[in-house]
């Protein structure tokens, strides 16, 4: 058995087993990122690596989802409550829950926001946001993803938090570029359903058109094209411009790059970047969020 | 503790205790802590030791500092949890 047949045979377990999870879900929840991003962005459900499955419910489902988690023998890698209450007021998601089954470790990550923790502006209605969500078929199983339109502003969203949080720039060795090959591909495959005007309409509802101007202007460096550059090019503002040259997710935590966007693509080491930026609240909260999220 | 001044009585004596920069007053109930010092990480010691000192859970939709921004918004949640009326 190759490398291959044995990542697919493992991803096949995964879905079958969080197929069985969601089955007893009796409130609104889809998959996000991963392999239902692949699917809809590649069109192959392989074309993307994950390790983890990523589910996004209402925060007021959260404790039930656990329990159904728990009655399907998975635990929550962290029992520190003091954990929980950070995350619930402070991040987009509650610790991982794991399981082993078949010699696999399957990871959950329960997301109940797709704004980052840290964000001070009109939030999101995920009940709403969740309420077109469609059934895909994903391995064998039957699993409901968002519609490609709010796959995109997830993405979007997802992708300036990955960015831009001080926490991540000082833990992840370097920017991952395929976040803007998802975008880019996610647009280009789904032309039909994240239309200009829609996407558009959409970003002002719900007020993230300099983030969705911030992602769209980084990724056309990378992937010059012409529809691309409509969509740029409608929504650049002041604001959104303001952002290209900062870092930091809100407000009292934002600041000036030193590097150039270049310097930041190709770098090693982030944190290199950023170290010398860095406060006293930084580094406590860069601590915090070390135990919570990578159990150090 | 079984009524609601018993209950501010006691909030503002963990509050003070935990943001020691500046000390709030009961006149002050409808003050938004954040701007006298209470950060995420004084958020989550104030609600830890609330839900050890009521034994209460505070609901998941709760756990934000809007939810719990100031006295008496506290003294709501630990009343709604103790199911005491808040009047």
């Amino acid at each position: 058995m190759n490398n291959i047949d044995v990542e697919n045979l493992s991803t096949c377990i995964i879905y079958d087993d969080i197929c069985k999870v969601l089955n007893n879900v009796p409130f609104p929840c889809c998959l996000i990122k991963g392999k239902v991003l692949s699917l809809q962005a590649y069109n192959k459900s392989a074309a993307r690596k994950s390790g983890d499955v990523d589910v996004l419910i209402s925060r007021k489902n959260v404790r039930e989802f656990e329990n159904i988690l728990c009655s399907h023998g998975y635990s929550c890698i962290s029992k520190d409550r003091s954990d929980r209450i950070l995350c619930l007021n402070s991040s987009h998601q509650i610790p991982p829950y794991r399981k082993t089954r078949a010699g696999i470790e399957i990871e959950v990550d329960i997301n109940f926001d797709i704004f980052w923790g840290e964000y001070s502006g009109k939030r999101i209605d995920i009940l709403a946001f969740l309420s077109d969500a469609k059934e895909i078929e994903l391995y064998g199983c039957k699993v409901k993803a968002l519609s490609p339109l709010k796959s995109m502003v997830q993405l979007i969203l997802h992708h300036y938090k990955d960015i831009n949080s001080i926490f991540l720039l000082a833990t992840r060795k370097n920017i991952k570029q395929d976040m803007f090959k998802d975008l880019f591909y996610l647009l280009k495959n789904n032309l039909n359903d994240i239309l200009l005007d829609r996407l558009y309409d959409i970003s002002l509802e719900y007020e993230i058109i300099p983030y969705v101007y911030y992602m769209l202007y980084y990724t056309g460096l990378l992937f010059k094209d012409e529809i691309l550059e409509k969509y740029i090019t409608a929504f650049k503002t002041p604001e959104g411009e303001a952002l290209l040259k900062c870092y930091g997710l809100n407000e009292a935590e934002r600041r000036e790059w030193k590097y150039d966007f270049q310097t930041r693509l190709e770098s090693e080491n982030l944190y290199d970047l950023i170290k010398d930026d860095l406060t006293e609240k930084d580094l406590e909260k860069i601590t915090i969020n070390k135990k919570v999220f990578l159990n150090e | 503790m079984n009524n609601v001044l018993d209950i501010q009585e006691k909030i503002l004596e963990i509050i003070n205790s935990t943001i020691e920069d500046e000390k709030i007053q009961p006149n002050q109930a409808d003050e938004d802590l954040s701007l006298i010092g209470m950060d995420s990480t004084k958020f989550i010691k104030i609600v830890v030791t609330l839900e050890e000192t009521f034994e209460i859970e505070v609901p998941d939709e709760k756990l934000l500092m809007t939810e719990m921004g100031t006295l008496n918004k506290m003294i709501g949640v630990v009343s709604t949890a103790l199911g005491i009326a808040n009047e």
